[in-house]
């Protein structure tokens, strides 16, 4: 009578080498003492875990997300802005591309643990950190899955040029926030939510993989915020870019389903969870713009807003997936006695934003007008079009277009570029398979999507699920 | 030089439970054990016992031989999108493969004793897929095994590698 247990070890062994989830591992370990000695000798740990990081669909971004967390951190230490190659009048390279340039490409480009999986393609240390992602980054599946979001509690800073609905938005994803957790309004507030609770293990992997495949596109643009821009010259670093993307789409499985998930998260992390957490950042000294604003939005509403929305649009290029977790954290403790102040320490900050170019003056009064208003919304400007220029909405034969100058006293009426480029990417893929004959999906998607998008691991469960969906709503 | 008949070429097995089992040596030689042993002994025409394996066993793990007789070498993993393959069982083993647990088990420790690659790849990944997704818990009652933890080890287990983990 063989059973599991009857497997020597290397038969354990090959069996953990033919798991693909991390949990799987860990899991498959708590069995029972005879399947937990395989993983106990670290060499053997390791192994399988490089195996699973080969295998598994929600971790194909995570060692090009290694690559450039690397990068991130030599950028930092370098401390100043990268010089970019630039293509001459004639239109050739007046250079090789510089190191910088090749290992931003390199490290989407190289893939080469898929084919020969070792310590050399797949370093002992990435692996750690890639288990350490996993496990980290689950705090964002509980933040989802604590309370059922509704269009009221997201606020994107092209959603409305109007200083007081801005306000009115902005305060009511605090009040909301603050009833649930008073007790005044329920986790779910749709009754198919009831029983959307947990996240199975095919859901955990798609967030995953939607949450890595987004932070390593935001890398990208944080890399590139840093290389010094001519409008001219900054072709190569575009070329680059394009060549990332191609990559990246490359990797991906299911088209819809991964560009939905991307965009819900999106969302989720920069048009909730940033807003909602974002008064941990508020109040600061001047020194800290874009990445502070005053909190009293109503004393002076045009500037103050305007700050606001600078920080939102900041928080994007600047928060990566770790940074809001963070946010959140500091900001729970804050709410609660003894009230900490809990400022960023001056190393996040210096690994947040490296190289400063546009300086802010410190000691300047958040909520003024006149002179000083004026000074910190031109330089707001220059900052908008450092993000702008960087976005990975654009391509090099569609560079990002100019920031709408609006007059000063006006909100800014910034595109969130990224979002629409995620829902664009979203659509294109519906429009592949679409039914020729119901109306365009753009005429409704929004509408829908705001309502559904909490819910979208569950309404799609597949491909086909997902496009069903979105049939109907073309025919209602 | 003389042409040599494939067919005529044939060898016995004697399984644990001394059952004589005859089969073609080119699906015999599936197995790298038997395939040295013959290199080694030479084919004298006396049965080649196999201790490890019983009479009901051998015939299956035959039929997968059978099957996989033409099989080329196992190469190494040359296509970039491996990641699909490790679940990915081809039908006719899927098929093979729906045998009871313990019927299960035994083909994997013989594809092992025997040297069978490609077989015990198979009944790997077979398990493998029994397993992903579930819970400790459920993987426990999949395969009826006891858990041999206290409380507080597996506790300390879980702490060790998952961190805030709700299972």
């Amino acid at each position: 009578m063989a059973v599991l247990t009857d497997l020597p070890t290397e038969l354990l062994e090959e069996i953990y080498l033919n798991l693909n989830s991390i949990d799987d591992v860990h899991y498959f370990a708590r069995v029972c003492k005879s399947t937990y000695k395989v993983i106990q000798r670290t060499k053997i740990y390791t192994e399988i875990m490089r195996s699973v990081i080969r295998q598994s669909s929600a971790l194909r971004y995570d060692v090009q997300l290694c690559r450039l967390l690397r990068m991130h951190s030599d950028i930092v230490e370098h401390g100043q802005p990268i010089q970019v190659t630039t293509i001459g009048p004639n239109g050739q390279l007046s250079s090789d591309l510089n190191s910088w340039e090749r290992s931003l490409g390199l490290a989407i480009a190289d893939r080469s643990y898929l084919i020969h999986c070792c310590a050399e393609t797949l370093p002992d240390e990435d692996v750690y950190e890639i288990l350490a992602r996993w496990q980290g980054l689950r705090v964002l599946q509980t933040l989802w899955l604590t309370r059922q979001l509704k269009e009221q509690d997201y606020l994107a800073v092209s959603d409305t040029v109007d200083a007081d609905d801005f306000i009115y938005a902005y305060d009511l994803i605090n009040d909301r926030d603050e009833d649930f957790h008073d007790g005044d309004s329920a986790a779910r507030s749709s009754p198919e939510a009831e029983f959307y609770t947990r996240f199975d293990a095919d859901q955990k992997g798609r967030f995953h993989a939607a949450v890595t495949s987004l932070w390593l596109l935001n890398e990208i643009r944080w890399i590139l915020t840093n290389f010094t821009y001519r409008a001219n010259t900054f072709a190569v670093p575009l070329t680059i870019l394009d060549k990332c993307k191609e990559r990246l789409d490359e990797q991906t499985e299911t088209p819809l389903l991964d560009h939905l998930d991307r965009y819900a998260v999106h969302s989720f992390l920069y048009h909730h969870l940033l807003p909602l957490h974002s008064p941990t950042l508020s109040d600061q000294c001047s020194s800290k713009l874009p990445l502070t604003f005053p909190s009293e939005l109503e004393k002076e509403p045009v500037y103050c807003i305007r700050l606001l929305q600078v920080f939102l649009v900041a928080g994007q290029t600047y928060l990566q997936p770790p940074d809001i977790i963070d946010l959140a954290v500091r900001d729970k403790l804050r709410r609660k006695p003894p009230y900490m102040v809990t400022r960023l320490p001056a190393s996040t900050e210096l690994y947040i934003r490296s190289t400063n170019a546009e300086p802010f003056r410190p000691g300047l009064d958040l909520t003024s007008s006149g002179r000083v208003g004026s000074e910190l919304g031109s330089l707001s400007l220059v900052n908008l079009t450092l993000f702008q220029r960087a976005t990975i909405a654009q391509t090099s034969l569609h560079p990002a277009p100019q920031i709408n100058t609006t007059s000063l006293d006006s909100l800014f009426t910034d595109d969130d570029l990224l979002s629409t480029w995620l829902e664009e990417r979203a659509l294109m893929c519906f429009d592949m398979y679409m039914r020729r004959d119901r109306q365009d999906i753009r005429q409704v998607f929004e509408k829908r999507w705001r309502k559904t998008k909490w819910m979208v691991w569950w309404w799609a469960a597949s491909e086909d699920k997902a496009r069903m969906k979105m049939e109907r709503w073309r025919r209602a | 030089m003389a042409a040599t008949s494939a067919d005529a070429k044939k060898v016995t097995l004697t399984t644990s439970d001394n059952a004589d089992l005859t089969v073609e040596r080119e699906v015999a030689e599936r197995s790298i054990l038997i395939k040295n042993l013959l290199e080694d002994i030479g084919d004298n025409g006396d049965a080649i016992p196999i201790p490890n394996v019983n009479e009901a066993v051998m015939k299956k793990v035959l039929e997968w031989c059978e099957q996989h007789r033409k099989d080329p070498p196992a190469s190494q993993d040359d296509d970039a999108d491996s990641r699909k393959k490790s679940t990915d069982i081809d039908e006719w083993d899927q098929k093979f493969m729906q045998v009871d647990q313990e019927m299960l088990f035994e083909i994997i420790l013989a594809a092992n004793y025997l040297d069978i690659k490609a077989l015990l790849d198979v009944g790997c990944k077979t398990v493998a897929n029994m397993i992903k997704g579930k819970s400790p818990d459920e993987i426990r009652k999949t395969f009826n095994i006891q858990n041999d933890f206290t409380p507080e080890e597996e506790d300390q287990i879980r702490r060790e590698n998952e961190w805030a983990e709700d299972r």
